[in-house]
């Protein structure tokens, strides 16, 4: 058993210096533990993509183009063009180009309807489509955007 | 709210007398326990204690999908923070609980800890020893580097030798005729699922017969003082497992863990072999002819599980002779001469 | 020993437990700053789709077989005089012009050399692509080998 007579200082700092320690000790494996299960950001690089002559969209049309950094719905009105993220804000359909009347986007999984502007013309997306800057140069088509590598390819 | 009407909610919610959890914190346990030999038990179960910690860590990242396990283990290896550290610590620890559970067997056989009532005991340690192989070779298949795949290929391979059982067993390993992609799958269930299962309820028996039994004192020893469970021996073996902890950690900066080329099932490279613990049996089945290995080496193991048993009929045999130890010895040095001639070679 | 002894042995032992810890935290930055320049290289090439087509068609005639995956080479030829294995691509744009390179991809290579003359003939030998790969395919093919690069210490070096 303890010695009893045993100075209650010693013993209190004892306790003090192996709690410290054991903290210290341990916290430092969970901190290490917790960041390899936080896996880092993958990379980000802002690219530009030439999508090709002002002809590849018909004019007074749309079309929904697949790239690297994603979906992307151009469309046209003689040489000017307007690009918006093809990711459906309601919960992440792509969406088509639908010339009707009252729009001009439509997402055919809840029947959200969007403008030529990107605007919320009907059914449940909750907000308006995500721009993506675009320009015409010397007649092509240049859209930039953001390219980011799959988790498990980084 | 005091700390007393605490505890009496949970004492009227969770009624165990609160004496029967103090008891082990304030149990005396004999001085021999002290003895660096007996550390030896207490190692291998602080290694599982760490191979499960790491384990479950890679199994966020790992992908048992054949076109995917390898990028998913260089992934670990490389982009991941400490993902390095994690795999290497498990990696090594793997190696060093196979060492920790070898020395603890050669202690409890020259002690001779496996004689009655411990005969039971001994059977359990064995299964314990042999299920730690499973997970080595388990472990190692999911690699998917060529050197892994190849050396799983053929280990199962062997299996399917096996007379009668073989080609059963070839087949539950396998799923299927031949190595398909839920053979991996099945590979990573195996070490996950099944054989952590069965490492507890084993492990759990072997603990509690030490404990009903109590640690065998070591012939000669005749002291009888005794110290604290707690904070005594608390303290000791906190001391071991940081050294182990620490010694893993250092070991993972000096010597991080490599990758070799992704696995083609279509070329084998030059030189495949199993992992070092497989070198005996692999380097034995190379000089006899397959059947007589097979059936060599299952005796082999037999007379390891049922060792106390045989131990006491060679003492009956010759008493005082001393038989059983000139046996095991023997066994024991050819199963290192094995191991270092396939080693050296 | 002493308690009191004890506990500064375990206090030790966990201050030198965390301090190994503060060291590989130091050993892990300088890993993840090497892994973030691969991912930005992985980037570059991802961003330019000429190279993303020219690996696809890497991939699609199964170059990376021989050539090994990312063309870094590792895979076994027994006897070659490329050290016994299927020689990588790193550094061809050193070594060759882009219209080399075609000439080799169309013609093959019939016979590799022998590290030991006296040993085996190495199994694996450049195949003749002639005018499987042609026009823009070939382009894009020639485009993405011309950019490779040997990562920081070489072929397969430790991690």
């Amino acid at each position: 058993m303890e010695d009893a007579s045993r100075v209650p200082r010693r013993r209190f700092l004892a306790n003090l210096v192996l709690g410290a320690s054991g903290a210290l000790g341990i916290g430092a494996l969970g901190a290490r533990l917790l960041a390899f299960l936080s896996p880092p950001a993958p990379p980000e690089r802002v690219v530009e993509y030439a999508l090709g002559p002002l002809e590849v969209v018909p004019d007074g049309g749309g079309v929904v183009r697949d790239l690297p950094s994603g979906r992307v719905a151009i469309s046209r009105r003689g040489d000017r063009v307007q690009a918006f993220s093809a990711v459906c804000t309601h919960l992440g359909c792509i969406i088509q180009w639908q010339p009707t009347a009252d729009h001009a986007w439509f997402c055919p999984c809840h029947q959200g309807r969007y403008d030529r502007d990107g605007r919320v013309v009907g059914g449940p997306p909750p907000r308006p489509l995500v721009p993506v800057v675009s320009e015409v140069r010397d007649g092509q088509i240049v859209v930039r955007m953001v390219l980011r590598l799959p988790v498990d390819q980084v | 709210m005091s700390v007393a009407a605490l505890r009496r909610w949970i004492a009227e919610r969770v009624p165990i007398p609160i004496e029967a959890l103090r008891q082990p914190l304030r149990e005396e346990l004999p001085v021999h326990l002290k003895s660096w030999l007996i550390w030896l038990g207490g190692t291998p179960l602080i290694l599982f204690g760490i191979q499960a910690v790491t384990g479950i860590l890679l199994t966020f990242y790992y992908s048992p999908n054949p076109d995917h396990a390898y990028d998913s283990v260089r992934r670990i290896s490389t982009s991941l923070r400490f993902g390095w550290l994690v795999r290497s610590v498990h990696q090594t620890g793997a190696q060093l609980m196979i060492v920790a559970i070898m020395l603890h067997m050669i202690r409890v056989f020259a002690t001779r800890a496996y004689r009655r009532p411990r005969e039971l005991n001994w059977v359990f340690g064995v299964m314990l020893f042999l299920l730690t192989l499973g997970f080595g070779f388990t472990g190692y298949s999911l690699l998917y580097d060529s050197l892994s795949y190849w050396a799983t290929t053929v280990g199962t391979n062997l299996v399917g030798n096996v007379p009668v059982v073989g080609r059963s067993i070839l087949w539950l390993l396998r799923g299927g005729p031949d190595v398909n992609p839920n053979t991996l799958a099945r590979f990573y269930d195996f070490h996950i699922g099944v054989l952590p299962t069965l490492m507890v309820l084993v492990l759990g028996a072997h603990l509690l017969l030490v404990r009903l039994h109590g640690v065998a004192v070591p012939e000669g020893d005749t002291r009888r003082q005794t110290y604290d469970f707690f904070p005594d021996h608390v303290l000791r073996e906190s001391a071991i497992a940081i050294v182990l902890l620490l010694a893993l950690v250092v070991h993972a900066m000096a010597s991080p863990p490599g990758l070799g080329d992704r696995a083609n099932p279509n070329v084998t490279p030059a030189h495949i072999r199993p992992e070092w613990y497989f070198f005996p049996p692999y380097r034995w089945l190379k000089l006899v002819p397959m059947q007589v290995g097979i059936w060599t080496s299952t005796a082999f193991v037999l007379a390891m599980l049922f060792w106390p048993w045989l131990d006491a009929g060679l003492e009956r045999l010759a008493p005082g002779r001393r038989l059983g130890v000139w046996l095991g010895s023997a066994g024991f040095l050819f199963t290192l001469v094995l191991l270092l001639w396939e080693a050296l070679s | 020993m002493s308690l009191t002894a004890q506990k500064f042995l375990v206090a030790l032992l966990s201050l030198a437990l965390f301090a190994s810890l503060i060291v590989v935290g130091g050993v892990d930055a300088r890993r993840q700053a090497e892994a973030r320049k691969q991912a930005a290289a992985a980037l570059d090439a991802a961003a330019n789709p000429q190279l993303a087509r020219g690996r696809a068609a890497f991939v699609k005639y199964s170059c990376n077989a021989c050539h090994g995956a990312n063309a870094a080479g590792g895979i076994q030829n027994l006897n070659a005089e490329s050290g016994g294995q299927v020689n990588d691509l790193l550094r061809v744009s050193e070594t060759y012009t882009a219209a080399e390179l075609a000439e080799k991809i169309r013609n093959g290579v019939p016979e590799v050399g022998k590290e030991d003359p006296t040993g085996p003939a190495p199994p694996l030998r450049m195949p003749a692509f002639r005018d499987l790969i042609a026009g823009t395919e070939m382009t894009d093919l020639l485009a993405y080998l011309m950019s490779l690069r040997p990562a920081g210490g070489g072929k397969g070096s430790g991690w």
